[in-house]
C-alpha cells in the first residue's frame, strides 16, 4: 500500500488527497478483482487505477490541466545526448557525488517541482521500479515516449539539484576552486 | 471470491525489475580482456545508458554497453554519476508510507464493501 499512496501523492501533491485516492483505488481493484490478468504487476495495475481515479477526479473538479500529448515519433536519442549537468561537473565531480550531499526533502521538492508529465514516469522508473512497458501502460503512452519523457524528466532534475548543490555551496562552478 | 487472498495480493509487495546497473560496471573476475572485446563506440554506449541502467536495452547486447562502461575511462564516469543521482532519488522515497490510520480506513472499506454484496 506504500507504494499505491507514494504514487499517489505524487500524482495529487495533497497528502488527504492522496489518502482519498489509495481507498478509492482499493475499492475499485477489490471489485475489479476478476479482471486483474495474472502475470500482470499487482503494483502496476494498482498504479493504472490510481491514475484513472486521480483523472476522474479532476475531470469532475474542473481542474483538468492538459495534459502534454507527445507524438510516439518522439526518439530520446534525436535529443542532444549530452547531459549538461555532466558537462558542467566533469571538471571537478565527474561521478557526481555531489548528489549525496543533497538532502531528501530536497530531492523531493524537486521532484515535486517537474512537470507532471516527467514527474510520474520518473516516479514509476527510478522510484517504484516499473519497467518501460509497465509505465506506458499506467500512463497510456507508448514506451517510446516514455523513454522521451525519462530522458527529459531526469535531466531537468539532475539541473535543478546541481543547482541547488551550487547554492548551498556543494559544489563549485566550473573553474572555480 | 477469497476475499482475504484478494486483500493479500492487494497489499502485498511485488518484486522489482531486474536493473542492469545494480550489479553492473563492477567487472566479473572472468571478463575477457581488454584486447578481446569488440568495443562499441562511447557514443553508442552513451546513447544506451539509461536503457541499460533500466535494464531495457533492445538491439544492443547488455554485456557490449557493460563491457565499454567498464573499460572506458570516458564513459565510466557518466554511469557512476547517473547511479549517484538515482540513488538520490531513491533515498528520498524512504518516507513514503502509509499512516496505520490510513491503512485501516482502507481495510474497514473493504471490508464494509465486502458486506454489501
Amino acid at each position: 500500500m506504500d507504494a499505491v499512496y507514494r504514487f499517489a501523492l505524487r500524482l495529487s501533491g495533497s497528502r488527504d488527497e492522496a489518502e482519498d485516492l489509495v481507498q478509492d483505488t482499493y475499492l475499485r481493484a477489490f471489485r475489479a478483482w476478476d479482471q486483474y490478468s495474472p502475470g500482470t504487476r499487482c503494483k502496476s495495475w494498482l498504479f493504472t487505477i490510481c491514475r484513472n481515479v486521480f483523472l476522474r477526479r479532476r475531470e469532475r473538479s474542473q481542474r483538468h490541466d492538459e495534459i502534454l500529448l507527445e507524438t510516439a515519433q518522439d526518439d530520446p536519442r534525436a535529443i542532444s545526448r549530452e547531459a549538461p549537468v555532466f558537462a558542467a561537473s566533469r571538471d571537478q565531480d565527474p561521478e557526481g557525488e555531489f548528489f549525496r550531499s543533497i538532502v531528501d526533502d530536497q530531492v523531493f521538492a524537486a521532484i515535486e517541482q517537474l512537470p507532471e508529465e516527467y514527474r510520474l514516469v520518473v516516479v514509476l522508473s527510478d522510484l517504484e521500479d516499473l519497467s518501460y512497458g509497465e509505465i506506458a501502460e499506467v500512463m497510456e503512452i507508448p514506451v517510446g515516449t516514455v523513454k522521451s519523457r525519462l530522458f527529459r524528466g531526469r535531466r531537468q532534475l539532475q539541473g535543478r539539484l546541481y543547482d541547488y548543490a551550487l547554492e548551498m555551496g556543494y559544489i563549485s562552478k566550473g573553474g572555480d576552486d | 471470491m477469497a476475499f482475504f487472498d484478494s486483500l493479500k495480493r492487494l497489499f502485498g509487495g511485488t518484486g522489482k525489475n531486474g536493473r542492469s546497473g545494480d550489479e553492473a560496471p563492477s567487472g566479473g573476475s572472468g571478463s575477457p580482456s581488454d584486447a578481446d572485446v569488440a568495443m562499441i563506440p562511447c557514443d553508442e554506449a552513451c546513447a544506451r545508458l539509461f536503457e541499460y541502467l533500466d535494464g531495457e536495452l533492445e538491439g544492443v547486447s547488455e554485456e557490449e554497453v557493460r563491457r565499454h562502461l567498464e573499460v572506458c575511462k570516458a564513459c565510466n564516469p557518466r554511469i557512476q554519476f547517473e547511479k549517484h543521482f538515482r540513488e538520490a532519488l531513491q533515498r528520498s522515497q524512504e518516507g513514503g508510507r502509509v499512516s496505520e490510520s490510513l491503512r485501516e480506513r482502507v481495510l474497514q472499506a473493504l471490508a464494509e464493501d465486502e458486506g454489501l454484496d
